[in-house]
């Protein structure tokens, strides 16, 4: 940037040139520290800036609220009351800490990281646009990065092997690591894809767009760049030009898409091979024994006939080898990319070589391709990124991570480290976790113990009147974390929270999406549904393939992402669009999100499971005496709490006078307690409280 | 009504103040704190009514989308030369121009193909109709016809997406979207962009998302047959105990609310639980078409024995409900079939069968919003999301045009009987002040007194517009009589 020859300096001036994301990660703060991670330090960073407010940090949350609050931001799940209990008993000193590495390496924690991931990188299990076909092998890379997060792989490779997965791994894979590589090349394809577009010789269109889709992604994802924004002109704000843009595509140009990529380890694959070449030596031999056979006899013809079933039976024994939804390069030269005229294809005007943004890096990036049949282009894109050689990614993933815990980022746009998103709050703190974080070997895991162990994070998120009085006051933002904030459920993980409170939830291990029942007529708003619906869709699978609802209470995770249909439950609390990364959920609050939660057949299924449940904790559904422990297993089962007084008052009440209601209304005697219970667990999952974490 | 201050914020952060300043000239820190800020809208009230940039001249909006890409030439645009060019080779005159879009000249014959219908002019404007229209003809002096309109792609879901989005990508919020989302809607009890469809367009949900706007200005379906708003009412058992159910809720939400002062999502919650239960009494009534005279239904085709008319009519009559309980924008879609006017084989009976069901509800409709008073302030729209070839495809068929098409507008301040714009002689290309979608858009917007280009929402740092880069529309010339004067 100092250079004066670099031309953006012509381009850009003044302020855009100073934006702090372009400046270098400052590592002195982490270099002294003995812990790369110090958990001391996050809490002296935060501190440090509440002093020279004259604020004081909230006092740590009870029990009870820490463990409900952790165990949601870890693992998209509920404490169970046992789990709440164990804690609160647990009187050792290092109960907390035990707690949070219980949650780290528990199976669910890459369920729920892998949520987080998939909306940034725009996961769907559907094509999009006129047809929306399924995908039908890109759950691969969803179970892929699940796994990759429960193993805590190494951020940097979890970024290379997105994004050069096949260029990292030379012929079949030898394990299952290399095998994960390929599978990594899913993420190339997550972007929509309009197959109609060659009947109407729109090719050329549709690559432009996914070109500029996937470096838009790869921009966002892994830099915080908006690259979208410098796709037709120079950007309006950041010192990114035009060019940039397409220097930055031109990494891209050489994915060729492949939905037949062997994901088989190589000795999987000899077995294979091997296992198919016996089975073909005995079919040649009974194919020998049939060409010898005569036309004539009747012994001939049922010989025959006994062969060609053999033959059948042998050949359906075959094995075909794992393939994925991926992608490799074109070659040893990546095709041209030139600069579009106004960002429309069919305007192209200068060629670019691959750089990267050339306010930091003026000139080309120097590619080395790993072999002979390959570009190498992303390879050397995925190795600068996975690097302390540019200032963004290492911040990028950090901020990320103190969003989860946080509900807010150190940078409250995600997505945007440039001039029109929001500057860090605690740029020290930021850049001190970024140099620890690389340090440290790019863990994930460890990262989130750091961020978790603090005071900052376990402060109470309700304050004592007079502190939130002066807090308030002072920052009413909660920009420097005097206490932590009241977070909203996502969509997926309300579902998840019904499910598990009401004992519905299945274990899943991955593998292909599940789909739920939508109501009839929302399959009719797509006439390319409606199709399938019919047969006529040629085999494209454009339809909605509803399973049995007992194998759907798995968790959202593994739900179906259709782009044209998504689940009316879940849209209705703010799932994302799946066309763009989506760095941070909406959490809107409208009148069709009581009418869910209060009618839709899902969640009356949810309340009568949960009420069933309820009842089993007593012997007998007689409310003037079992009201209580009924009530208190209700509210420790989806509250994490007891019930107060008052709220035992008005619950029995409730149940009585619903009991007297609907017999009077002429239920049978034996549902009457039933209905009613059924009543206040419905009640029990319209409460705010079991919607937003404190 | 907002108050004066929150209004005085709505201003500055929609940009009133900005147009015609150079969005680099406002790199400072006054643009970062704005883009920071969460948008302008109340989430206690989200569909809280806002003012807009200028005087409107229509208050409400029913688009009437016609999925499939009516063949325009076949409906309401009298091309004589077609006619008498029937069955012959396409004249060299009309190849001359690049095939941008792709695929419109290479998927049909060289042959031309007219309808065998039969035109005549009416009213005093001397609108052109063919017999398939009898009941949208005697509307001819409502109507402000763009014969010039042309699209980016000859495909349909990315052609629906641009007409419903303002792109061809879709994932981006609908035309309903911004306009409730710029002007909140009278009805609280009621959602603001209402939905009727049987099938709807290609592409699915994507037409009426709200996208990154939120989620209060996301289309609502409300269906024409039982209850109309999806889970609007519990199963039986649990609808007598409804009212006591939620009082429980809510003592407790209250109670929780309480203890966390300032939390405004928490209030906004127990807001909308209350909504919820008025928006079922509401939304029911709406739903009661028998309250409606034997006349107005007949009108409207309720009853007509062909039961596709009588659905088509039922989505009529409702969105006239709709509009007239408030409501801010009503779209329906056209296809009662998932195959709409896209007639590739034999498109002339694709055009009888989709005239058939639609002509007389769309008439009626007219009728009736004018009888009510309803005309003046309320903007009709027809169009689909391209036209058809002139040239013959498959049997008798029709391949998509995106080159060149017809779209009408009706009520809202057009002016009434315009013809605007003009395709060639065979009706393959806008060659007459052609039009872009865009431009559409920013009409309909500058219609309800919204400014396009001050209608924006800061999303990923950019401020993203229906119209996409700022001053790059321009208002469709001849809708209004008088130009309406941009800030």
């Amino acid at each position: 940037m100092e250079d004066p020859r670099n031309p953006i300096r012509k381009l850009f001036s003044g302020e855009r040139l100073g934006l702090w994301s372009l400046k270098p990660v400052d590592s002195s703060a982490s270099a002294d520290q003995q812990d790369a991670f110090s958990t001391t330090k996050i809490d002296e960073h935060i501190q440090k800036r509440l002093a020279a407010a004259g604020l004081k940090p909230a006092p740590a949350a009870d029990r009870q609220t820490i463990i409900r609050r952790l165990t949601f931001d870890l693992t998209g799940l509920p404490p169970t009351p046992e789990e709440v209990a164990a804690f609160i008993a647990d009187k050792t000193s290092d109960a907390y800490k035990t707690l949070v590495n219980r949650l780290l390496a528990s199976p669910r924690y890459g369920e729920r990281q892998a949520r987080l991931w998939l909306d940034v990188v725009r996961y769907a299990d559907t094509n999009g646009y006129e047809r929306d076909e399924f995908r039908p092998l890109i759950w691969r890379y969803r179970d892929y990065v699940e796994r990759s997060f429960n193993a805590d792989k190494p951020f940097d490779r979890f970024i290379r092997e997105q994004l050069a997965g096949d260029e990292i791994v030379n012929g079949p894979p030898r394990d299952q690591d290399e095998a994960d590589a390929l599978i990594a090349t899913g993420y190339l394809r997550l972007g929509q894809w309009d197959s109609t577009a060659s009947i109407f010789q729109e090719e050329d269109r549709l690559r432009a767009e996914m070109m500029a889709d996937v470096t838009n992604n790869a921009a966002a994802a892994f830099l915080g760049l908006t690259f979208s924004c410098c796709q037709c002109h120079d950007h309006k704000y950041d010192p990114l030009s035009q060019a940039d843009h397409y220097r930055l595509r031109a990494f891209f140009a050489g994915v060729q898409s492949r939905d037949d990529l062997i994901v088989e380890t190589a000795d999987k694959l000899e077995q294979i091979k091997r296992h198919n070449a016996a089975l073909d030596a005995q079919i040649d031999s009974l194919k020998a024994e049939q060409s010898k056979l005569g036309n004539d006899t009747e012994q001939d013809k049922a010989r025959r006939a006994e062969l060609e079933k053999q033959v059948a039976s042998i050949a359906a024994q075959k094995l075909s080898p794992l393939v994925t939804m991926g992608a490799t390069d074109a070659g040893p030269a990546a095709p041209v990319t030139r600069v579009l005229y106004q960002g429309v294809f069919r305007e192209p005007r200068d060629e670019v070589s691959p750089g990267f943004p050339s306010v930091l890096f003026p000139g080309s990036a120097a590619i080395e391709p790993p072999r002979g049949n390959t570009s190498g282009r992303r390879l050397a894109l995925a190795n600068w990124i996975a690097s302390a050689d540019n200032p963004w990614a290492a911040r990028v993933i950090v901020n990320r991570v103190w969003q989860q815990h946080f509900g807010t980022g150190l940078v409250a746009t995600p997505n945007d480290f440039g001039l029109a998103g929001s500057p860090p709050t605690h740029p020290q703190l930021l850049d001190a976790l970024a140099a620890a974080f690389v340090e440290d070997g790019w863990s994930i895991k460890r990262l989130h113990l750091a961020i978790v162990m603090s005071n900052a994070y376990r402060q109470t998120a309700i304050p004592s009147r007079p502190v939130a009085r002066s807090g308030d006051k002072v920052d009413p933002d909660n920009k420097l974390i005097w206490r932590q904030n009241i977070r909203r459920l996502d969509a997926e993980t309300l579902r998840d929270n019904l499910l598990a409170v009401s004992g519905l939830l299945k274990k899943y291990d991955g593998g292909k999406p599940v789909w739920p029942a939508v109501p009839d007529e929302l399959l009719h708003a797509q006439p390319a549904i409606l199709e399938a619906i019919e047969g006529k869709d040629g085999g494209r699978r454009q339809g909605w393939y509803t399973d049995p609802v007992e194998a759907t209470d798995v968790r959202s995770l593994y739900l179906i992402r259709k782009r044209c249909l998504p689940i009316p439950l879940l849209q209705a609390f703010d799932l994302p669009d799946t066309t763009v990364s989506c760095a941070r959920r909406d959490t809107t609050v409208v009148a069709p999100q009581a009418l869910m939660l209060l009618n839709s057949p899902a969640a009356v299924r949810y309340a009568e499971a949960f009420a069933d449940r309820a009842a089993g904790a007593v012997k007998k559904l007689e409310f003037d005496r079992a009201a209580k422990p009924l009530v208190t297993s209700i509210f420790q089962l989806a509250l994490a709490r007891d019930p107060a007084a008052e709220e035992l008052e008005l619950s029995r009440d409730l149940l009585l006078r619903h009991a007297k209601q609907h017999r009077s209304a002429g239920v049978a005697e034996s549902q009457v307690e039933r209905r009613a219970l059924i009543d206040l667990c419905r009640a029990v999952f319209n409460l705010n409280e079991f919607l937003y974490v404190d | 009504m907002l108050q004066s201050s929150s209004r005085r914020e709505f201003f500055s952060r929609s940009g009133a103040g900005f147009a015609g300043v150079a969005l680099d000239a406002l790199l400072s820190e006054e643009l970062r704190a704005a883009s920071s800020k969460r948008p302008p809208f109340d989430p206690l009230n989200p569909l809280a009514i806002r003012p807009p940039h200028f005087a409107p001249k229509a208050k409400q909006v029913i688009f009437l989308f016609q999925y499939g890409g009516p063949s325009t030439f076949d409906l309401i645009d009298y091309k004589p030369e077609l006619i008498k060019l029937d069955g012959k080779p396409v004249p060299a005159s009309f190849k001359q121009h690049q095939d941008e879009v792709g695929g419109v000249f290479n998927h049909c014959k060289d042959e031309l193909l007219a309808g065998p219908w039969k035109w005549a002019r009416h009213g005093e404007s001397g609108h052109w109709f063919s017999d398939l229209l009898p009941h949208t003809a005697r509307h001819a002096d409502d109507l402000c016809i763009v014969r010039s309109m042309f699209s980016d792609s000859s495909n349909h879901a990315p052609a629906t997406y641009l007409m419903n989005t303002g792109a061809i990508l879709g994932g981006r919020p609908s035309l309903g979207s911004w306009v409730t989302y710029g002007l909140g809607s009278v009805n609280q009890n009621l959602p603001g962009y209402v939905l009727l469809y049987q099938v709807g367009g290609l592409g699915g949900s994507a037409n009426w998302s709200n996208s990154f706007l939120p989620a209060a200005f996301q289309g609502t379906q409300f269906r024409h047959q039982g209850s109309p708003v999806l889970n609007l009412s519990p199963p039986k058992e649990l609808a007598r105990v409804q009212r006591s159910t939620l009082d429980f809720a809510q003592a407790l939400n209250r109670r929780h609310a309480a203890n966390r002062p300032g939390v405004l999502d928490l209030e906004g919650r127990i807001a909308s639980y209350e909504l919820a239960y008025r928006m079922q009494s509401e939304a029911l009534d709406i739903g009661e078409l028998s309250g409606e005279t034997r006349s107005t239904q007949d009108a409207y085709g309720l009853h007509d024995e062909n039961q596709a008319k009588a659905k088509y009519g039922r989505m009529c009559l409702l969105s006239r409900r709709l509009v007239e309980k408030g409501v801010r924008f009503v779209q329906i879609y056209n296809a009662v079939d998932k195959l709409g006017w896209d007639g590739h084989d034999n498109s002339h009976d694709y055009h009888r069968r989709n005239a058939a069901q639609t002509d007389q509800p769309v008439a009626a409709l007219l009728t009736d919003l004018k009888q009510r008073g309803l005309l003046d302030s309320t903007l009709v729209i027809w169009a689909g999301e391209f036209g058809r070839t002139p040239m013959k495809q498959g049997g008798n068929g029709r391949n998509h045009n995106p080159y060149g098409f017809n779209i009408w507008m009706a009520g809202g301040g057009v002016r009434a009987g315009a013809s605007i714009g003009a395709t060639d002689e065979i009706g393959l290309r806008a060659v007459d002040k052609p039009q872009p979608v865009k431009n559409l858009h920013a009409t309909i917007l500058s219609a309800l007194g919204l400014s396009p280009d001050d209608l924006f929402f800061e999303h990923h740092g950019r401020q993203e517009r229906l119209t996409g880069v700022a001053n790059s529309w321009q208002l469709i010339p001849g809708v209004f009589d008088d130009s309406i004067v941009r800030e």
